[in-house]
């Protein structure tokens, strides 16, 4: 028997692995040509903490997280309470234990999961340099029926350099964990993955929106490090320069987001990433971007808010601050990825988008998309790149206008080195000659240009996915598109019609796109990860939806599944 | 007071360079001191600078004359210009004199001292020098000055020093960005 | 001392650095001299307009980018050396000045002056401090003497000892050091000059008196003094020096030798190149 996919869960404290244990089965699962996703949950300490790799691994790409764990492996149960909440079971799920780790915690064992004890420990310790994750690892690939050649090479490439009595303890690790699985019989084995098929990557959120900043042609970053962000940064750091820019560490966030300003002032396109805390810290200078007219792309890798909030786990609360936290009347551009791979594309326009209307723009990821990796087809090619609309003629007789009020409200861009192009960008309201000042009819031509920009822009295909028919839609955004979409294409399976409409573009709404996109509607379901209910608040403020509209909202850190959103929206249908 | 031996003194070139820099920073002074005048809406002040500012004008422009007649004079940096005793060139009037509620009478004050340290600094240079042709312009250009001297001298007649609160103000200052 | 006197060439004058804009700055504020000062000093180096890129944060001082003629960014409150160490890192074929006041950039900036110091980038900071907020009304700054009575925010004085700029930047390892006083512009133009010449992160402390609300200092005339030694290259000489001056010294304290930062930015790899990496 075969299953369309697979969720599978490793658990453990410090020491045993379980992240590794992880990734390396994503990556043998990617070597034999299935998709998968791998978020983490993990507590707050730096080593030695309660941790949790989640994996599912399918034939098909995997949108989101399974609806429950079929296999949970657990090298030992250290505040395993902790996450719980986080490990849904039935009783169809399985759970391997380790008699000498003691009982199934409570939690676990009432969803009446069946238990197979595997001596995990013991049969590590048989093998010198054996490790548990690496048993484990074992049992699962032969649970799930993954070619044992797969894990040979994640094996080769992770610890080949160690020497080969590390590959051999792990391989024998692996054998260990598949003997003993051999007879369990669970029927989880996945299809025999299809040849040729396409090209495929495995890639984390943050390394995606980092690639994403190149190739939308960023050249300068200046950085903070924060979790759940940093993994954007890091991966900046080389591949920046390898391109023939530069990522420098800033002393703080006010530093970080006011260096790209600069940097972004000299004409060169400039991106931070932060969390929550550090986006709150540049909120001020964003508004110096929007008053200055300096393109600048912050990306926000989201996370349990208010305060320090849950700095590891996901959540989708940054809303109202990347859309209404800067003071004064300040339009700018906020736009959500709604993928891992995703984090790719949007990160790519919204460096494109910067640049063209010469504004701020907040990417709005989290740590569900951030700091998971995902096995996806390679993206496609996005023509979306940095292109600043520049002066010309500054050589003529009138003096250049820096604020210069045009039918697009973008102006014309004098960067330092051009002659004749010489003014103050200023955060102070101004005229169209860049000069202070405080006079109504200027403060309203400058605020009225600023938005039309914004306004006035044909933002094309890419303002939101869209797919499905039917009177009942999901509207949602960012990675609570994943579950959304998973689950109006299970209805659709089932013969049941629902459309998904995810908003990539968060500000400026386009009424008149919704209003298309959701023609016929009579039922709306929203979708968000917040506790206030925040995107559907939103939506109210910006649009008008049609029909009777509910929400599903809940805060993080629990993620959002397709189950879910399939059962509310089956109950409208 | 005992004069130092000037970098004006040495020749007629650095001479001129010394007079040039004299002149056009007396006329930029009285003009930027006019336009921070007019910013602070003191239009009577700022009339009367722009005016010192014209006859600044004017006597740079002889100067200049004279300077291009004599062929390219040398360039010096701000701080290697010598004035016997002023650290800036010694007819621009000092900004620190200024006041935005000042009147006619402290203007010209300020005025006949930029023009007393002018003549002063010509004078001391053909007292100093051994070029006889620097001596000769020197002397000339400290005559011009002793004129503007008695000028802004029977100017000031005219504007006797203001009563006590000249400088009130009513209002508090007011706030910025 | 004739070494400097060349030939002129036709150059630019202090005028061709000044805007059409007029400054607001009170009749008698030291700024005025600084910005005559500081234009002064692009007249003497001949800046190309184009090429020079002045920064600034808010206050008083803050507003000379636009009473000059290069390129400007008015930025928001105290993170003048943060816009500017960005720009120039990312441009470093530019010259880049940075002007401030004492609470721009030793209170709400003073994290930013710290790391400067020590990033040492390669771009010239002028603090112009007159140990008082100007455009706020008077208040105490952070460098406003501890028994000062006369703001309304603090009746009693702020009650803690003011920040002593000149031995913060030593500390923080600024290679360049010096201070100056508006009363004698040419000299601030001479420091200025010598800053932006030398390698990496110059701070130009400028005593600027407020005659508003420190009519007082109209008697920092007096008060200067020449610093009285010659400018050495080691900092804990400086130090040491320093720490006995009385805060109204003038002169260059340091002229050091630490390489300015600078991130190295050749291409090696195209896009396609990196994003291979993520194939399967």
């Amino acid at each position: 028997m075969t299953v369309d996919s697979v969720t599978i869960a490793f658990v453990g404290s410090g020491g045993a692995g379980v992240m590794t244990a992880g990734q390396m089965l994503l990556d043998a699962a990617a070597n034999v040509g299935w998709y998968g996703l791998m978020s983490r949950s993990s507590g707050p300490q730096i080593r030695g903490g309660e941790a949790a790799a989640f994996v599912r691994l399918s034939p098909r790409p995997v949108l989101a997280p399974g609806d429950r764990f079929d296999v949970i492996v657990a090298f030992d149960w250290q505040n395993v309470e902790r996450f719980a909440a986080e490990l849904p079971l039935s009783a169809d799920s399985v759970i391997v234990t380790d008699p000498a780790q003691g009982e199934v915690p409570a939690v676990l064992a009432a969803s009446g999961a069946k238990q197979i004890e595997m001596p995990i420990k013991e049969l590590a310790a048989a093998i010198p340099g054996g490790r548990v994750n690496m048993v484990g690892l074992g049992a699962v690939a032969a649970v799930i029926g993954l070619p044992r050649a797969g894990i040979d090479a994640v094996i080769e490439k992770a610890l080949g350099k160690k020497g080969e009595a590390a590959l051999a303890a792990s391989a024998a690790g692996i054998d260990a964990g598949a003997r003993e699985a051999k007879g369990w019989n669970l029927g989880l084995e996945l299809p025999t993955p299809q040849r040729g098929g396409a090209a495929r990557w495995n890639i984390s959120g943050n390394e995606a929106a980092g690639l994403g900043a190149l190739k939308g042609g960023v050249k300068f970053c200046a950085a903070y490090p924060i979790t759940p962000a940093t993994e954007i940064l890091e991966w900046l750091a080389p591949n920046l320069a390898k391109t023939g820019g530069a990522l420098v560490q800033a002393e703080d966030e006010l530093a970080s987001i006011t260096m790209c300003l600069g940097a972004s002032f000299g004409g060169v396109p400039s991106i931070t990433a932060t969390a929550g805390p550090g986006l709150s810290l540049m909120t001020e200078a964003i508004g110096l971007g929007v008053a200055s007219e300096t393109p600048v792309v912050i990306v926000d890798v989201q996370r349990g808010g208010p305060s320090t909030g849950i700095p590891t786990k996901s959540e989708q609360s940054d809303l109202n601050i990347a859309v209404y936290g800067l003071h004064g009347d300040a339009p700018h551009l906020v736009v959500g990825p709604t993928s891992i791979d995703d984090c790719l594309f949007t990160t790519q326009w919204a460096v494109h988008l910067a640049e063209a209307l010469q504004t701020p723009a907040i990417v709005l990821s989290d740590q569900a998309m951030g700091q998971s990796r995902a096995v996806v087809d390679k993206p496609a090619e996005a023509p979306f790149v940095a292109r600043r609309l520049l002066a010309d003629s500054l050589d003529g007789e009138a003096k250049y206008k820096r604020y210069a009020d045009t039918p697009s409200g973008v102006s014309p861009a004098a960067i330092p080195g051009m002659p004749g192009g010489e003014h103050t960008a200023d955060g102070l309201e101004h005229a169209e000659n860049a000069l202070p000042s405080s006079q109504s009819s200027d403060h309203q031509k400058q605020l009225d240009k600023r938005l039309r920009k914004l306004t006035s822009h044909d933002f094309g295909d890419a303002w939101a996915d869209i797919e499905g028919e039917g009177e009942v839609a999901v509207v949602t955004w960012g990675s609570s598109t994943g579950p959304a979409r998973e689950a109006v294409r299970r209805l659709a399976a089932e013969g049941r019609k629902a459309r998904l409409v995810a908003l990539r573009l968060i500000t400026p709404a386009q009424p008149a796109k919704l209003a298309a996109a959701l023609e016929g509607v009579e039922k709306v379901l929203v979708v968000e990860q917040t506790h206030g209910a925040q995107f559907h608040k939103f939506l109210r403020a910006h649009y008008d939806l049609p029909g009777t509209v509910s929400v599903f909202s809940r805060p993080g850190p629990l993620p959002i599944r397709a189950r879910e959103v399939h059962d509310t929206l089956a109950s409208l249908i | 007071m005992k004069t130092k031996v000037l970098n004006g003194a040495a020749n007629v070139g650095l001479f001129l360079a010394h007079a040039l820099e004299l002149e056009n920073e007396a006329a930029e002074r009285y003009e930027e001191l006019a336009d921070s005048m007019e910013a602070h809406n003191n239009v009577e002040v700022a009339t009367l600078f722009r005016d010192l500012a014209g006859y600044s004008r004017k006597h740079a422009a002889e100067v200049k004359q004279v300077a291009a007649e004599h062929g390219p004079v040398p360039k010096v940096a701000p701080w290697e210009f010598q004035w016997d005793s002023t650290t800036e060139s010694p007819e621009a009037a000092g900004f620190e004199h200024a006041h935005y509620l000042m009147k006619p009478h402290h203007a010209l004050t300020m005025a006949l001292l930029s023009e007393t340290q002018g003549n002063t600094y010509y004078a001391s240079v053909a007292a100093e020098t051994k070029d006889p042709e620097v001596a000769r312009l020197a002397r000339a250009f400290a005559e011009e000055e002793a004129q503007h001297v008695t000028l802004v001298r029977k100017w000031l007649e005219r504007y006797p020093a203001p009563k006590d609160g000249w400088d009130d103000d009513p209002d508090p200052p007011n706030i910025s960005d | 001392m004739d070494t400097h006197l060349t030939e002129a060439a036709a150059g630019p004058t202090p005028q061709d650095y000044k805007s059409d804009v007029k400054p607001i700055w009170c009749p008698g504020c030291g700024d005025y001299s600084v910005l005559a000062g500081i234009t002064r000093a692009m007249a003497t180096m001949g800046l190309e307009r184009h090429n020079t890129a002045v920064v600034s944060g808010i206050g008083c001082s803050s507003r000379i980018p636009a009473y000059t003629s290069c390129y400007g960014y008015h930025a928001v409150h105290g993170r003048a050396l943060a816009v500017a160490s960005g720009l120039k890192l990312a441009r470093p074929d530019l010259a880049v000045l940075v002007f401030g006041g004492d609470g721009d950039g030793f209170s709400i900036g003073g994290n930013h002056f710290l790391h400067a110091c020590r990033r040492n980038v390669d771009m010239t900071y002028i603090v112009m401090d007159n140990q008082v907020y100007g455009m706020t009304k008077g208040q105490a700054s952070p460098t406003t003497e501890s028994d000062w009575c006369e703001s309304k925010l603090t009746p009693e004085g702020p009650g803690v000892n003011p920040i002593q700029p000149v031995q913060l930047a030593l500390a923080c390892g600024a290679n360049f050091v010096a201070r100056g006083f508006s009363g004698n512009p040419n000299e601030v133009a001479r420091l200025i000059v010598e800053g932006v010449k030398h390698p990496g992160f110059s701070v130009i402390h400028v005593l600027s008196p407020c005659v508003t609300f420190r009519p007082e200092q109209r008697t920092w005339k007096s008060t200067v003094h020449p610093y009285g030694r010659e400018p050495t290259d080691d900092p804990n000489e400086a130090m040491r020096a320093v720490l006995e001056d009385d805060g109204f010294g003038l002169g260059i304290f340091l002229a050091g030798n630490r390489r300015p930062f600078q991130p190295a930015s050749a291409a090696s790899r195209t896009i396609a190149q990196i994003e291979e990496g993520f194939a399967v």
